[in-house]
């Protein structure tokens, strides 16, 4: 895009056309995850359990577009340095290998390094839901009963 | 002549800059942060108690004495909890000829001293509520508890039932 307008601009100084305009156009990326919290209740013998599902939502006019998640912050007890393991949390998406078993069940990939959940190209001016999540928690007779909080981030990779 | 000498060297200039830029551009991939998801995990307090079985015989074909139980009931216990105590009583035995009190129950674990109470040592009555293990977080822990009924005369034929509760008091 650039650097057709500026092939433009440099034609018209050429042909000796005075006019000088220059636009520059940032390519825009939104993502939208819904809900934006999820929660497990462990509420039986431990085991694993489920959360609610998130939708992540893409709106782009990157010419193609990526969508990692990772574990920024481990889930840890409130008020204490008690944590559950990374390697604990799972994750489910349309890029997470349907024939692995990881110990949470077909399909659930550990999230102790980023993950793949989404990925496409431009979108227009209309959202598309990009992928759907699916997030499992796996408690041990350790894990101390109380409410434990961490954070998902999700990061992009663009290409223009 | 010289004009056009210049703007080509213009055109040629800024098409070299664009070319740096667009290639620059197009080989940009780092990473950018996006929307964070909040995650809850609500662990309960939570206790498991299995038994090895979920009955017990007493085979009375005798004279009145003291007769053991079929098998011994083998006791596990899984908790988050920080400390538990697991305890067991007994109900009087019921039947048609009458009830047999639970004191003439008796219990022995592990635990217990090997003291006689009147059905062998280390077998205590199982008047009232009795501790059977105790602990903290732990995946398994188990004891394995063996039954004896005493008899009399006054027992009479037939057939008597009864339970053995299993209760626990914890801490989380």
């Amino acid at each position: 895009m650039v650097f057709l307008v500026s092939i433009f601009i440099s034609f018209s100084i050429f042909l000796g056309n005075s006019s000088f305009v220059y636009a520059a156009a940032e390519p825009f990326i939104s993502i939208i995850l819904s809900p934006d919290s999820i929660s497990f209740h462990a509420d039986t013998s431990p085991g694993s359990f489920d959360s609610q599902p998130v939708d992540v939502t893409v709106c782009s006019d990157y010419k193609d577009w990526s969508i990692h998640c990772e574990v920024i912050s481990p889930l840890t007890l409130s008020g204490r340095t008690n944590r559950i393991p990374l390697e604990r949390l799972f994750i489910n998406s349309p890029y997470t290998d349907p024939g692995v078993d990881k110990g949470a069940g077909l399909g659930y990939e550990s999230m102790d390094q980023p993950r793949l959940v989404a990925k496409g190209s431009f979108t227009g001016p209309v959202a598309i839901k990009a992928s759907s999540l699916k997030f499992r928690l796996l408690t041990k007779w350790e894990d101390k009963p109380g409410t434990y909080v961490g954070q998902v981030r999700f990061t992009y990779l663009t290409n223009p | 002549m010289k004009k056009s000498i210049i703007y080509l060297f213009l055109f040629l200039l800024v098409l070299g800059i664009n070319i740096l830029l667009t290639n620059r551009l197009a080989c940009e991939d780092v990473a950018h942060p996006g929307p964070t998801l909040q995650v809850t995990a609500i662990i309960e307090p939570c206790i498991n108690i299995t038994l090895s079985t979920d009955a017990i015989v007493f085979n009375c074909k005798g004279a009145p004495g003291v007769y053991n139980a079929d098998q011994p009931v083998v006791v596990t216990v899984g908790s988050n909890c920080r400390s538990w105590t697991v305890k067991c009583s007994a109900t009087p035995l019921e039947g048609d000829g009458g009830t047999i009190p639970a004191e003439r129950i008796f219990m022995k674990n592990p635990h217990t001293p090997n003291i006689d109470k009147g059905a062998g040592g280390g077998f205590e009555s199982m008047s009232g509520e009795k501790v059977l293990l105790t602990g903290s977080a732990t995946d398994r822990k188990e004891t394995t508890s063996e039954f004896r009924l005493k008899t009399t005369w006054e027992d009479k034929a037939g057939m008597y039932s009864g339970k053995i509760n299993y209760t626990y008091l914890s801490t989380p």
